[in-house]
């Protein structure tokens, strides 16, 4: 079923980027987009024939998504791009390193996992720091702490 | 001959430093399962951002090269494949390793490599300048086509599907629409400000190919690692290179079949492993020894995928249409120093180009001395769990998009695009004709709009200038060939499907 949505998706996606590039006072500067758009449509319409027909036509290459053990890190990256610009790049990282370290370890407890997972971040972001503000000098967003 | 001319420049002491922390980074990278050579590569970029194009493009090439053999290491130790390009390895180097002739397997892996990368490198030492001559030629018209060939191309034959991956290629052009039009200057779908400035092509490519690999290695991190290796039995190098260079019709069809597959756009390292594998297996005496821990398996497989590299740097170098994803990733690299593909590269740019393709050369020489001594120990990097690979990619993705143009917003794109490309490859969209859409689309736009400015003061027209000419028309033809190839392998899967499907129900 999902695999059918998401070519009815596909359509209504070109269908949308079709209307945003129409309707432009200089036209001439969105014809390529327009052109685009009408592409996608036709491909999403032929998407949408070839998975509706009584035996799918389009191969099997859809697979299920893991929302369960997933949504951890879908937080964890929207918290991270909060937190980049207020607390500052290494800050952040390392907090954002240690989550994902601690979330997903494959050890039963949370401490045995921290313990790990808190050194090696330090060490990780010491690497990048001396990649990026040493040798490549490029200063990183400092925020509250670093 | 101006490759000899450049080729002294390679071991000049920055560049042949570059070229062998290239080459040891590559091997170990090329271990790390769950690292390709292409977000290897996507990765690396930001870094290359500041050096000069010539370092830029030697540890480039470098870690393309070193990549794609170091995957091998742990196909044959671990039963992992490293990149894609080592799937076909794994079916006779893992039984190898697990007779107790890991170092048997691994001695013809970087020997059979260099012999296949060497010759790939030298395709593309003589049919590079000759088609650069050829592309001298092209006006708007057909490079318009070319930038579409690129993306039908890479949409049809490195997608399952040639409908999603057109799609995809299509939602790659659109994408590299939003910002300022290239000709009139004017702002397009510009819907926060973080899109002010359009969508950096660097923060795309991190984006597309790490994030999902992140998120794929989080979906079994918490399962940990059942790693079991095997050790390493000593051998006489010498006896290995006496026998791995006997294997002539192995080292041959992993060759051939690895420059062809490199010089179809699109195709890479994974199909020209499994074609020379298959390829080496039906005109073997004994082809019921293969997937057993034959020697010739592991020969043709690592042969092909080496030899796939130099040639899939012809069509990227001459006319900007990758051979590879990996390829599509280094056009990347080339365009944000400046450096256009096409014949400019060989004329006014040619100590860059020259020297590059000089460094693949020695770099295949380094990979295989260094492959060897270099494999006892990136064996242990299978070792780093998920959960500290996955970190580390998405942290590195973050500094690495932030420092190309110090803009947080570049850091935002590459995560929504990185996020939502990973849900789209749960529904068989794949990420390289999203990037080739991006790179080759500003192309495919700027030469479209030169081309109707042309055709309004030319007789027919726009349909007419670019429907015309002979190579207008073998452009066309090209993209139509290889959407109808991919269609055409399609249905016979199809009608494969449902003949398996019907006996299935009879049963």
């Amino acid at each position: 079923m999902a695999a059918r949505l998401i070519t009815i998706a596909s359509v209504i996606v070109g269908i949308f980027l079709y209307w945003v590039s129409a309707g432009h006072a200089n036209a001439d500067a969105y014809l390529f987009p327009r052109i685009l758009a009408a592409t996608m449509i036709v491909l999403g319409v032929a998407m949408t024939v070839a998975e509706w027909t009584p035996a799918p036509l389009s191969p099997k290459d859809t697979s299920p998504i893991p929302w369960l053990t997933l949504w951890p890190a879908l937080v964890i990256f929207v918290l991270y791009m909060l937190a980049a610009p207020r607390l500052g790049f290494y800050l952040s990282s390392a907090l954002a390193f240690v989550a994902l370290g601690v979330v997903y370890s494959p050890a039963d407890s949370v401490v045995r996992a921290a313990t790990r997972c808190v050194p090696i971040s330090l060490a990780f972001l010491a690497v990048l720091y001396v990649v990026f503000v040493l040798l490549l000098q490029v200063q990183m967003p400092r925020g509250l702490a670093l | 001959m101006e490759f000899i001319e450049y080729l002294p420049q390679v071991f000049t002491g920055w560049n042949l430093l570059v070229l062998l922390l290239g080459t040891v980074g590559g091997l170990v990278l090329g271990a790390t399962p769950g690292l390709s050579p292409t977000m290897a590569v996507a990765l690396l970029i930001p870094f290359t951002f500041h050096m000069e194009p010539i370092t830029s493009l030697i540890l480039l090439g470098a870690v393309y090269t070193a990549t794609v053999a170091g995957g091998a290491v742990s196909a044959i130790l671990v039963n992992i494949p490293g990149a894609p390009s080592n799937i076909a390895t794994i079916l006779d180097g893992h039984p190898m390793a697990q007779q107790g002739r890991a170092t048997e397997a691994l001695h013809y892996c970087f020997i059979s490599s260099l012999v296949g990368g060497l010759l790939g490198v030298l395709v593309l030492i003589f049919f590079t300048p000759v088609l650069a001559d050829f592309a001298l030629s092209f006006g708007p018209a057909e490079l318009f086509w070319i930038a579409v060939l690129g993306v039908t191309v890479i949409g049809s034959l490195g997608s399952k599907s040639v409908l999603k991956g057109l799609f995809a290629g299509a939602v790659g052009l659109w994408i590299s629409t939003i910002g300022y039009d290239p000709v009139l200057g004017e702002q397009r779908f510009v819907f926060t400000d973080h899109l002010a400035g359009g969508i950096n092509i660097i923060a795309a490519l991190i984006g597309l190919f790490a994030i999902p690999q992140v998120l794929t290695m989080l979906e079994s991190a918490t399962v940990g690692k059942d790693v079991s290796m095997y050790d390493m039995e000593r051998r006489s190098l010498w006896a290995s290179l006496r026998f791995n260079l006997g294997r002539v019709r192995a080292l041959t069809i992993g060759s051939i079949v690895g420059i062809f597959v490199g010089l179809i756009p699109g195709a890479g390292g994974q199909i020209a492993g499994l074609v020379a594998y298959d390829q080496s297996k039906k005109f073997s005496r004994h082809p019921d020894r293969y997937g057993k821990g034959e020697a010739d398996g592991v020969i043709s497989a690592e042969s092909a995928n080496n030899a796939m590299v130099g040639p899939s740097l012809v069509p990227l170098l001459t006319l900007g249409v990758p051979g590879s994803p990996t390829a599509a990733v280094l056009l990347g690299g080339l365009l944000i120093h400046g450096l256009f593909p096409g014949p400019n590269l060989f004329t006014v740019h040619a100590e860059v180009t020259w020297t590059f393709i000089g460094s693949l050369l020695v770099g295949q020489v380094l990979m295989a001395m260094f492959g060897l001594w270099i494999s006892r120990f990136s064996r242990f990097v299978t070792r780093i769990p998920n959960n500290f690979m996955a970190a580390s990619v998405t942290v590195l993705a973050v500094f690495g998009t932030f420092s190309v143009q110090n803009s947080f917003s570049d850091v935002l794109v590459m995560m929504t695009l990185g996020t939502a490309m990973y849900f789209f490859m749960k529904f068989g969209f794949s990420p390289a004709p999203v990037v080739l859409g991006i790179i080759l689309g500003p192309i495919a736009e700027t030469n479209y709009a030169q081309g109707r400015l042309i055709a309004q003061s030319a007789d027919g027209g726009a349909l007419a200038y670019f429907f015309t000419g002979t190579a207008n028309l073998v452009l066309i033809a090209l993209c139509l060939a290889s959407v109808g190839y991919s269609i055409v392998s399609e249905v016979r899967s199809i009608r494969r499907r449902r003949q398996e499907t019907a006996s299935w129900q009879r049963a």
